[in-house]
Order: C-alpha cells, then structure tokens, then sequence
C-alpha cells in the first residue's frame, strides 16, 4: 500500500463524506484520483471497499487543514482534492467548508484558485 | 455402471470449475454433475467421441479435487447464447477413480439434502434480498445527481472496466486469488476465509464494470461465528447488465503486491 499520501488520502475521504453523501461521481472520480496518485487497481478497489463502507469516525470536527498539520498539500494534490470536490460540477457548503481552511492557509488568490478548478475539472472530463 | 443404475444416478446442479489441456479455452463449468457424468459449458464446440482427462475442482473442503477422463456423448451450441454446452460420461480407468466418482456422489448427495446446499443455493438465486441490493444498485448507478447514498448502509459499489482471467483457490488458508486485468495488465486481489463462490460464467470471459460489496446479505447471517478479522463482506463482480458473473464471500478484500 502506498503510504506516501496518507494524508492526502484521509483528506479525499473526509471530503466525499462532508455532507454524508456519496454519489457514483464522487467514486470514479476518487478512482480517477487515487490512480493519479499511483496507487495500482487492486489497492484502489481495497481502499474504496474499506472506506467507503461507512462514514470516517472523525468525519465531523476535522477540517483538512488540520489533518495536514504544519504539511501543507502541494498545488497538484490540492487540485486532486478539488477534482473530488467538483466532481459533481459544483462543490458543496459542506465541503467546502472543509477545504476553504486549506485554502487560506496556502494563501492562494482567487485567480489560482479558479484555475485550479478549471484544471481539475478538465482531468475529472472523460 | 449398468444403464439401470445410471438412471439411477442423480444429477447435481452445481458448478464447479473444469480444467482440461483439451478443452476451448483450457476450462469450463459444470452445468450439472452426477457419478456417471457431466454437463459442461465450454466456450467451443467439443467433438463428440472425443476422450479427454478433466481436471475437476471443487471449492468445498469437503471434496478433494481429481481428474478422470471423460468422453464427449453430445455436444450442441446453445441458440442465441454465444455459449456451448457438452454431455461428458466419466470412463474411471481404475478402482481409484471410481472410488473418488462415488465419494464425489455421496457429497453431492448428503450436500443436497443439508442447509449448506440452501447456502450454497443461497448466493445463486435472485432472491428477494438480492432484488432489493440491486435495486439500490440501479438506483446509485441512474442518471439522477445527489441522490441521497444509501449504499453505505448496504454496500459499495465500484466502477471497474476489467476482465476477470482466472481465480484459485487455496484449499489450505482458504484464500481466493482473483486474477484479472485491465487496460494496464495484469492484476490481483485476494479474498481471505472465502466461504462461498458463485462462478456464473467467468469461462466466457466477459467484461467486467463493477465490484459491488456488501456487509449484509442473507448468505452472511447464516454463516457460522465467528466471523473473521474484518468481518464478512459478500463481492459480486457486476457485468454491464449488472448481472453478477462472480460473487463470493470473504473476510475484506487486500491487494496483490504487484511486481
């Protein structure tokens, strides 16, 4: 198993369970994701099969900027966090919620933001 | 075996794997089973009077695997189906062989009349507790956006382009090794303390979209406790019709290093 994005990963999760749904989407778009990350097809299927099958424990309460720490996300694994953000086109109150905190913090502008999004986006088109 | 005690002989619905050098594909699936012989679905028309050594597996502790050779009695394609079917008679050359037939029957038999066959049976059907899982399965999988996931409580259902090759079975940890492979080769997963297997055709090779797992299901309440680190999750390898054409239960799934 790929331990390398651990944090990342935690992160991925807690977003597709911020608002205690999670659509057909939201799963491709994680294998989509997860791939990306190098993670090989049968430890895709396992994580998603493992985590998936119920809500985090901490899902409340744990804003992604504090499960990163003082480790901020780099550009690339914000925009994968913003493809299972979006993968329903728009990103919910809920998670955003989780992920503005991050946001903040690695001080982008709006402008890097909106293009974050249009790059994300155009990864999760088939 | 005399034409009386053939008639004799009951037949058993179940399906287990078939190897032969022989056959289309080097495999198929037991259609039906009894100590005087077989129905085999083939992925190739056999010859009739051809003999062949089949190599029979069974996924039951209870059932050693052996082979014994075989001659092709009818051979026909099924209409429409793409898929083909063969009567095989068993030909034991030696005491050995008709001794393992016979054992071969007395499970069957004895498996027939006891719960582990409705077990067995369990996972085949589409019963009603399957009908709601695929429903719920339909219903994640429509066109409608934000639809309220109700597959937690249920199950998980994974989006998958893949061909199931192969899978084996290790009689001795009881661990199922499922090979398949997609556009980037070659892949496996293991399914520890596997306790039930279902093979719907996997001969045929068809393509695979989905993995659908659950926590709950009728076949998991009856297996015996305890349940295994984990707990027990019922797999069902979805085709696109989301027709399972491989489904089994197993302590959860974990991945095959990959070289």
């Amino acid at each position: 198993m790929n331990f390398q994005h651990e944090s990342l990963v935690k992160g991925l999760f807690q977003l597709v369970w911020a608002d205690d749904v999670v659509t057909p989407n939201e799963v491709e778009a994680l294998v989509t994701v997860l791939t990306h990350l190098g993670y090989s097809l049968p430890e895709t299927i396992c994580l998603l099969d493992a985590q998936l099958a119920a809500p985090p424990p901490t899902k409340t309460g744990l804003p992604l900027d504090q499960l990163f720490g003082p480790n901020l996300p780099s550009r690339d694994e914000l925009k994968l966090l913003l493809m299972i953000g979006f993968s329903e086109g728009s990103i919910g109150p809920e998670q955003l919620g989780y992920i503005e905190g991050l946001i903040l913090r690695m001080g982008l502008t709006s402008a890097e933001l909106e293009e974050l999004r249009v790059e994300a986006m155009r990864e999760l088109s088939p | 075996m005399s034409s009386a005690s053939k008639r004799n002989s009951p037949r058993h619905n179940l399906r287990f794997s078939v190897r032969s050098r022989d056959l289309p594909g080097f495999r198929a699936i037991t259609c039906d089973l009894s100590q005087c012989g077989t129905q085999l679905e083939t992925s190739g028309l056999l010859t009739e009077g051809t003999e062949l050594v089949l190599d029979l597996e069974f996924d039951r502790e209870e059932l050693q695997d052996f082979s014994c050779p075989a001659r092709v009695v009818w051979a026909s394609e099924v209409p429409g189906d793409r898929d083909f079917r063969a009567g095989l008679v068993f030909l034991p050359e030696d005491d050995a062989k008709r001794s393992m037939l016979a054992r071969m029957a007395t499970v069957l038999q004895a498996r027939s009349e006891s719960d582990l066959d409705e077990l067995l049976e369990e996972a085949k059907r589409l019963d009603p507790e399957r009908a709601r899982t695929f429903t719920r399965v339909r219903q994640q999988t429509s066109t409608g956006r934000k639809v309220r996931r109700v597959l937690p409580a249920l199950g998980v259902l994974i989006p998958l382009q893949i061909c199931i090759d192969g899978y084996q079975w290790d009689g001795g940890t009881r661990v199922l090794t499922v090979t398949f492979s997609d556009s980037q080769g070659a892949h496996q997963l293991q399914f520890p303390y596997c306790r039930i297997l279902t093979d719907y055709g996997c001969v045929l090779n068809p393509g695979v979209t989905g993995l659908y797992s659950t926590p709950f299901s009728d076949a998991i309440k009856k297996l015996p406790s305890p349940s295994p680190p984990g707990g027990w999750k019922h797999y069902r390898f979805l085709m696109a019709d989301r027709q399972p054409i491989l489904e089994l239960v197993s302590a959860p799934c974990r991945p095959v290093r990959e070289s």
